[in-house]
């Protein structure tokens, strides 16, 4: 195993994140969807990205038990280093090939990244918030994510009220954080703790809804390199991680 | 540091996997080309050079006037270190990543890739043979491509039997390395070291076909690498590409 680095800040803006809600391919089981992201999409993700200005990534997996289909498969944020960075990032054939690799395993007419706006005054369907203004480095600390089916149809106003009041007064430690809700039918919360993981306003919201992950994502590099014998990660015990890039360093030299 | 080169491996001549690619009914042929010059071309060398790809020849027939639906709309041969280092390939995240795009590029079945046998004499409908038992680098040899269509006239027994005589010919014609495939209603090959127009192997397959085209592969050197900003390649009905790379033992 090479050893890693500890890696140098990299904060960026709320608003370079793109919040990705994927839904499996029709005619592909779980077992078959968690091999193909645990052994190609996921490490590919992790690998041929951060060249081209990936900086954060954390993706999720979805318990299949009683789980409503309207509720998302699998989720992530990837976070860049600027605005601009995702759409930049598609000039280069590293990312156009991991681009290409979605049809492959994910529903694209339902499946969808969206970028997220500040919280204000109401959720909307489908449009991701974020709750502070100050840019994070959400690959170090600890990130935190819970995802389910509300309970109750009522469930936006009181979600927008337990948002609200998070966002007035967030836990001591948070410096960042992300909700969505899909067309009644899920909600997707991440935090982000600069540190460790401490007492939050999540439990209230996990009472809200029937979860289908509620983790703390396990801080993990790659196993190995696009060139190294790895078989890759077995999606169905790493369930909710924080991938440790290897990102490029200051200068931005690339490392192949 | 040593300057001294690495040596040169002899790579064998059944190292080759024979492509034969139909265009996902998905794709539009416009989106097509585009695919395959801006992505799947450039990282078929960028992300299989460390995983010992030798040579890489695409050809894309797709397009062409007249071209039968059953002659294939690309076709490609990529020599390796060896067999097995194919089958290790799989092993590392690179090629796994490769080979997953396919799905979303071509129609999987019939589009495949396989080894060839050696060939003595007879052909079976979808297996590749090589013709000439001996190593040869086709990266810097000169190559030329047939890819047609089974005459109407020929049923397709008739026409394996045909193109098997031809390529018996082919074996004691000097050539220095011949591969072929044929389908039921197609045949591809390639040749290196040819002679020169109608007296050229490749000329004599052209006139047993149906439709043919034959298609001489342009040496090309990628110019940018896998993170580099680049749109990636032209490609247009017809092109063919011997890309010209450093080996990983060279």
């Amino acid at each position: 195993m090479i050893a890693r680095r500890k890696p140098a800040l990299h904060p960026v803006a709320p608003d370079t994140v793109r919040v990705w809600r994927g839904f499996m391919l029709a005619g592909t089981d779980y077992a078959q969807f968690a091999q193909t992201l645990g052994s190609v999409f996921v490490p590919s993700c992790a690998l041929l990205q951060p060249n081209a200005g990936l900086t954060a990534y954390v993706p999720s997996m979805m318990s299949q038990t009683n789980k409503p289909a309207a509720v998302p498969d699998q989720t992530a944020l990837m976070w860049w280093a600027t605005t601009t960075a995702h759409d930049e990032a598609t000039k280069t054939v590293a990312v156009r090939a991991y681009q290409d690799l979605h049809g492959a395993v994910y529903d694209t007419k339902i499946s969808r990244s969206d970028v997220p706006v500040k919280l204000e005054h109401g959720i909307v369907a489908n449009q991701p918030v974020y709750f502070f203004d100050q840019p994070a480095d959400w690959m170090t600390g600890k990130v935190r994510h819970l995802v389910g089916a509300p309970i109750s149809p009522g469930y936006i106003g009181p979600l927008l009220l337990w948002a609200l009041a998070y966002q007035k007064k967030p836990p001591k430690g948070v410096d960042g954080a992300l909700l969505i809700t899909g067309n009644g039918g899920y909600v997707a919360f991440w935090e982000h703790w600069t540190n460790r993981v401490g007492k939050s306003p999540i439990d209230d919201l996990a009472k809200m809804v029937t979860p289908f992950l509620s983790a703390v994502a396990e801080n993990i590099p790659p196993g190995g390199g696009l060139w190294d014998d790895w078989a890759g990660w077995d999606l169905t015990k790493h369930t909710c991680m924080n991938v440790q890039l290897d990102r490029p360093g200051p200068k931005g030299k690339k490392k192949k | 540091m040593s300057t001294r080169k690495k040596k040169p491996l002899a790579i064998p001549p059944d190292a080759v996997k024979v492509w034969r690619g139909w265009r996902a009914p998905s794709f539009a042929q416009n989106d097509f080309f585009q695919r395959l010059g801006t992505t799947f071309i450039p990282a078929t060398v960028e992300m299989q050079i460390r995983a010992g790809l030798d040579t890489y020849i695409p050809s894309v027939p797709c397009g062409l006037a007249n071209k039968p639906d059953a002659v294939p709309d690309e076709t490609a041969i990529l020599y390796w270190d060896s067999q097995q280092t194919y089958t290790d390939c799989f092993n590392l995240l690179a090629c796994r990543t490769y080979t997953l795009i396919h799905g979303a590029t071509y129609q999987v079945p019939p589009s495949g890739a396989q080894f060839p046998v050696l060939f003595g004499g007879t052909l079976t409908a979808e297996q590749p043979v090589y013709l000439i038992h001996q190593s040869e680098d086709w990266m810097h040899g000169k190559v030329a491509h047939v890819v047609g269509g089974r005459p109407a006239k020929l049923a397709p027994a008739d026409w394996l039997t045909t193109v098997a005589k031809a390529l018996t010919s082919f074996q004691t014609s000097g050539i220095k390395g011949g591969v072929a495939c044929a389908g039921n209603d197609y045949v591809v090959y390639w040749v290196l070291g040819d002679k020169r127009g109608d007296k050229s192997t490749a000329a004599a397959l052209a006139k047993l076909c149906g439709w043919n085209s034959v298609i001489t592969p342009k040496n090309t050197r990628l110019k940018k690498g896998l993170w580099d900003v680049w749109p990636g390649m032209q490609v247009n009905p017809g092109d063919s590409f011997n890309i010209q790379f450093t080996r990983r033992w060279e």
